[in-house]
């Protein structure tokens, strides 16, 4: 019996999930992917597809990897472009891992009659599973037949954005370039957006705002601390947890380490960490300690950090701190207005534009995501408690309306965020979607009947 | 090692767990009839509590009860907080590490590679383990008896 797979959205967590199917299963013949993809390029989805050298990937080569078994994968097909590799510990733009990607799903070597994966550039508008697969309905009115389909829908972005700024993955239009520019928003994306006008020759004055002016922290070269999960304190309270790492890495400075060692040594662990924080924990987290983590486990690398910090002591990047208020466009630019932290007072900035550099927040409801939508409405889905994603259960199968796993459906990615929370970064969606791969290519009783025929 | 702390908070936890819903236990209940001091106890249920497992109320009908269901609260991770890190020997964890005194070289020390092994086994069952399959282990336990007690 073959086994039909379908994944939806062709960004960095579907094509993972593709790769790591094709790869596992051993009689080539006997599975099919469908790739469901609505966007022109498949393989890159937001993260990959920007066209600047500039933006670097924010990972080592040597962690990038598809393949946790392999990890010189990546570097070794650097080598083979003729890309230098420094020894697996250099930081490539992160268009040429787009293109990694995409060549990972491009070509098969061993290339039979039917190819295993098939792409399909259509928006996928719902699903419909039953006892024995999923119908799987695209834009046109087909309905793909599968055993099994994946949401790799990303973060859910749905067009939609704050009034007044720009989306950061969008063209920019020309600007007088003189003219102040304004980030709200001081992470990586506000590092991706500096880069962009560094290299475009602004002059006039970058302002970055956020609450507490928190910058990524730099990357320097790591020994991460061997933690095992026997000496983490799992399951306790958002706040003995944090005064367990402070001191753990007060102590483990104070022994001449570095405190990357320990985030990065807890890196392996954030997952299960996640999974057992409590409930309020975790909304106490994600409000108060997110942006210090996230500046800390996020980090940029060494050549983007010099920019930055070049920028800043030229005065041509300016960092404030302070709560954003409204964005609201004139006729000669946009207006910003924001209370400096501290006071009561709002300012206003005065800019020829304004970027929302926030990152990717929580869902917002109801979607414009057809597809997600649906799932909703029809109950086959509800949004994690957190409202980051759509709720998954411990195997990453889709939680429905009444909280029942759906044996169908699966989920990789930002869209598993309520689940995982760490699942943005290639290093955890190439985990998650190896125990995918091996979830549903070893899943029993499959042989007992062939997927619905297609309905109309 | 099990220290009298580990095990004295596991009898607290064990008897809060068989609390209806919304029903508190004061410490003296507790202590009275697991037999443990009520000074130590409620230093144990004092670490409980800001590790975020316990909460307490004061007043009338006040005391003590879990923060969370019974089955999202494992016995490894309660152990973690009164004990320390799960390590039988203490060079076999990375944070409460201690270098033996007569260790020329713990990479090679055979007894501590043995015991990192003992540790991931240690914190497998432990942290797979609720309070909730604790009281069902007591529960089968009792059904056992029950029945071989009724064949007899
Ligand atoms: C700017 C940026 C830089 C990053 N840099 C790094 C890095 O250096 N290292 C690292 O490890 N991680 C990095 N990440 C994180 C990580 O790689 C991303 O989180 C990753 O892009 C997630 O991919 P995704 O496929 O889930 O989502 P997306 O990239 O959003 O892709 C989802 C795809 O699904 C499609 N889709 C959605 N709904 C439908 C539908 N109904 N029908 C058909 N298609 C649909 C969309 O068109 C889209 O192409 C970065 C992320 C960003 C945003």
């Amino acid at each position: 019996m073959t086994l039909h797979v379908a994944i939806i959205g062709g960004g960095a967590s579907g094509t993972l999930a593709a790769a790591h199917l094709l790869r596992r299963r051993s009689s080539p013949e006997r599975l099919r992917i469908t790739l469901v993809e609505s966007r022109e390029d498949v393989g890159c989805g937001i993260a990959y597809s920007t066209d600047q050298s500039s933006h670097l990937l924010n990972t080592r080569v040597h962690n990038m990897s598809a393949f946790p078994e392999e990890p010189e994968h990546f570097a070794r097909w650097l080598e083979r472009q003729g890309l230098s590799s420094g020894g697996g510990l250099e930081f490539v733009p992160r268009k040429v891992y787009g293109r990694y990607l995409t060549e990972l799903i491009a070509a098969e070597p061993n290339a039979s009659a039917v190819p295993r994966l098939r792409i399909v550039k259509q928006e996928c508008t719902g699903l419909r599973p039953h006892e024995h697969g999923v119908e799987v309905a695209l834009s046109d009115g087909t309905v793909l037949p599968s055993h099994f389909a994946i949401l790799a829908t990303g973060y859910c972005r749905d067009g939609r954005h704050e009034p007044g700024l720009d989306d950061p993955w969008s063209r920019p239009e020309k600007h007088d370039l003189a003219a102040p520019v304004v980030l709200v928003g001081t992470g990586l994306t506000m590092v991706d957006m500096v880069m962009s006008l560094l290299d475009s020759g602004q002059s006039g004055p970058i302002y970055a705002l956020s609450r507490r002016g928190l910058l990524p922290q730099p990357h320097r070269v790591t020994k991460p601390l061997k933690l095992s999960t026997a000496d983490i304190p799992i399951g306790t309270s958002l706040a003995y947890m944090m005064h367990w790492l402070r001191s753990t890495i007060r102590s483990h400075e104070t022994a001449g380490g570095n405190w990357r060692d320990i985030i990065d040594g807890l890196r392996p662990h954030t997952q299960m960490l996640w999974r057992h924080l409590p409930h309020e924990s975790r909304g106490r987290f994600l409000r108060h300690a997110s942006s210090l983590w996230d500046t800390h486990r996020h980090r940029m690398p060494p050549a983007s950090a010099d920019r930055i910090a070049d920028a800043q002591a030229s005065g041509l990047l300016r960092i404030i701190r302070g709560h954003f208020q409204e964005a609201h466009r004139t006729a000669h630019g946009t207006n910003i207005t924001y209370r400096p932290s501290g006071s009561r007072e709002p300012l206003v900035l005065e800019a020829s534009h304004a970027i929302d550099c926030r990152g990717f927040g929580r869902l917002s409801l109801p979607t414009k995501n057809r597809l997600i939508q649906s799932l909703l409405d029809d109950g086959l889905a509800r949004v994690d408690t957190l409202k980051l994603g759509l709720d998954f259960d411990k195997h990453d199968a889709l939680v429905d309306a009444n909280g029942c796993s759906t044996a169908r459906v699966f989920g990789i990615g930002p869209i598993t965020r309520g689940s995982h929370w760490e699942i943005t970064a290639v290093p955890d969606i190439r985990e998650q979607a190896a125990r995918l791969a091996e979830l549903l290519l070893g899943t029993p009783g499959l042989n007992e009947s062939a997927p619905r025929r297609e309905t109309n | 090692m099990l220290s009298m702390k580990g095990k004295y908070g596991l009898k607290a936890l064990y008897h809060l767990a068989g609390l209806p819903p919304g029903v508190m236990a004061q410490s003296i209940e507790i202590s009275e009839k697991h037999g443990i001091s009520k000074k130590f106890l409620d230093a144990i249920l004092a670490d409980l509590r800001h590790s975020g497992f316990v909460q307490t109320r004061k007043g009338r009908g006040g005391g003590y009860c879990l923060t969370r269901s019974p089955d999202s609260i494992m016995v490894g991770h309660v152990l973690r907080v009164l004990d320390g890190p799960l390590a039988p020997i203490h060079c076999a964890s990375r944070t409460a590490y201690h270098r033996c005194h007569d260790c020329p070289d713990e990479n090679a020390c055979a007894v501590r590679l043995t015991m990192l092994e003992v540790r991931e086994a240690i914190a497998a069952v432990l942290d797979n383990k609720s309070l909730t399959a604790m009281r069902q282990m007591v529960e089968d336990e009792k059904a056992d008896l029950d029945e071989v007690l009724a064949a007899s």
